[in-house]
């Protein structure tokens, strides 16, 4: 990725404080959250047996109140943090941002006939375009890309290393999953700055083409110069992936990193019918995402229903409640499958907001995965 | 998961609460006050412990010259009074009224 601007010793230090802070309220709060949820659970005879239930006993505790409250002021703070870092660089920025390479191997085409979906811009109370509190969501701010490398990054724990740079390990890992076969045409959906569209392409070096589609035009510049700098020949195109454009039967294998949980029902219905149709007889599909509720034990699933209140998830419980295998199924697809992808990712801190104790848990990066019949 | 908003304690707070982890949404703010405050704290003790150390690298040991002048007894008077004066701008609003 184009290089960012460097931090002062006062943006750094305020970076540093609040990964420490994020990491406090992990270890100690958290994992105190669900040391006192056992103790009472084993003290109290028959355990609850839904979230709602699990939800009674952890909410009104102080330490739960002060864990969700502390998560979410922290996540304003670094969103915003990240985006003050870069304010005094605007005019440098705009230049690396509109500096597109001179012989790409890859190529950006954006649409700016696109009309955005409503859901998409639509603000919330706090004046916020939700996803995940990022003001502006992923569509509204130029510097969208720079913000994500730094904000991304913190979010992970890991501003040091960066976004892009943090953990490709688990997307390659991802990419090669899929059932041997041919692939020869790979698509990524919602594949904001291409963190997964890479990692197809080192996947699988030889296809004929991997792209990535997204409806923020601002990502897929980041992507698109991202990708470049590293030599990968992506084309990253602005397409809704509820109507892509592109002819029945494109692609071999179609993909997508937390693109799930960031759709209504409705919306998600629709882009499978798409992908459904977008994949030749036999091809593959697989996205990465959350673990459902019912995968989790009550109290985690709780601590992961967080989100969507605490942290601008809008529909995340709605697809986390959901039977989405029963979708696909009723998409048409088979060999339906989901669970955890077997990678072990030590210093992975999990992507629920709340759903942190430090400790690796192999569910944390969920797969599911189904194939278009063959002909 | 918390309780509907206290509409009289969502007017206190300013318009538009958004999401609160505390029925009342003044302690979320409260506490947002606190983490920012914590967060200047840790600039300021990291920008401190930076300083002493440029200042050593030019050949310059403060370090232990700080130590001494904190217990230096001709001082403790101006640094009581610099005390007294940080408490009562720090306290002004509660002992205001
Ligand atoms: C959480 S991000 C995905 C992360 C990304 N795959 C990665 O590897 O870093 C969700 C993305 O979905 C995109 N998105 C939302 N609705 C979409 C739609 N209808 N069609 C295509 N992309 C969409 C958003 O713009 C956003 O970039």
């Amino acid at each position: 990725m184009p290089e960012l601007p460097a931090p002062t010793q006062e943006q750094a230090a305020h970076f540093d404080y609040l990964e420490g802070l994020r990491g406090y309220n992990y270890t100690v709060h958290v994992k105190g959250i669900l040391d006192a949820y056992e103790r009472a659970t084993a003290a109290g005879g028959s355990a609850p047996a839904t979230m709602d239930e699990a939800g009674a006993i952890i909410a009104p505790s102080h330490l739960y109140r002060f864990a969700a409250a502390t998560q979410h002021q922290a996540q304003k703070m670094g969103w915003a943090a990240a985006r003050r870092s870069l304010e005094d660089h605007t005019s440098r920025l705009a230049e690396v941002l509109d500096r597109m390479p001179a012989e790409p191997r890859g190529r950006l085409v954006l649409d700016p006939a696109l009309e955005l979906p409503e859901y998409y811009t639509e603000r919330d109370s706090e004046g916020l375009d939700d996803i995940h509190l990022v003001p502006g969501g992923y569509w509204g701010d130029p510097l969208v890309g720079p913000v994500y490398e730094r904000g991304g990054a913190l979010y992970r724990m890991a501003w040091r290393t960066g976004y892009t740079g943090s953990p490709p390990g688990a997307l390659v890992a991802f990419a090669k999953g899929a059932p041997p076969g041919d692939y020869r045409r790979i698509l990524d959906l919602g594949c904001s700055f291409g963190g997964l569209t890479m990692a197809l392409r080192e996947a699988y070096p030889d296809a004929e083409e991997v792209a990535g589609i997204d409806i923020s035009a601002a990502a897929l510049r980041w992507a698109h110069l991202t990708a470049e700098e590293r030599g990968l020949a992506i084309a990253f195109e602005q397409r809704d992936a509820t109507a892509t454009g592109y002819p029945d039967g494109s692609f071999d294998l179609i993909t997508g990193f937390l693109l799930l949980h960031e759709l209504s029902a409705e919306v998600l219905d629709a882009v499978m019918a798409e992908a459904y149709r977008l994949l030749r007889p036999g091809g593959h599909m697989r996205f990465l995402d959350m673990p459902p509720y019912a995968a989790l034990p009550p109290e985690r699933a709780f601590l992961q229903s967080f989100d969507c209140e605490g942290n601008g998830e809008a529909f995340w419980d709605e697809f986390l409640s959901r039977d989405f295998k029963a979708v696909l199924g009723d998409c048409g697809f088979v060999n339906v499958s989901d669970g955890p992808l077997d990678y072990n990712e030590l210093s992975y801190w999990g992507t629920a907001a709340l759903l942190r104790t430090g400790e690796f848990r192999l569910e944390n990066r969920w797969v599911n995965a189904a194939d278009k019949p063959a002909a | 998961m918390s309780s509907p908003p206290d509409h009289a304690s969502e007017a206190a707070a300013g318009p538009a609460p958004g999401y609160h982890a505390f029925e009342d949404p003044v302690h979320d703010r409260l506490l947002g006050v606190v983490l920012a405050l914590g967060a200047e704290v840790w600039n300021l003790r990291e920008r401190l412990g930076l300083l002493e150390s440029a200042l050593a690298r030019q050949g310059i040991e403060v370090s232990a010259l700080i130590e001494e002048l904190a217990l230096d007894p001709e001082r403790a008077p101006s640094m009581t009074a610099d005390r007294d004066a940080f408490l009562a701008r720090f306290l002004r609003a509660i002992s205001a009224d």
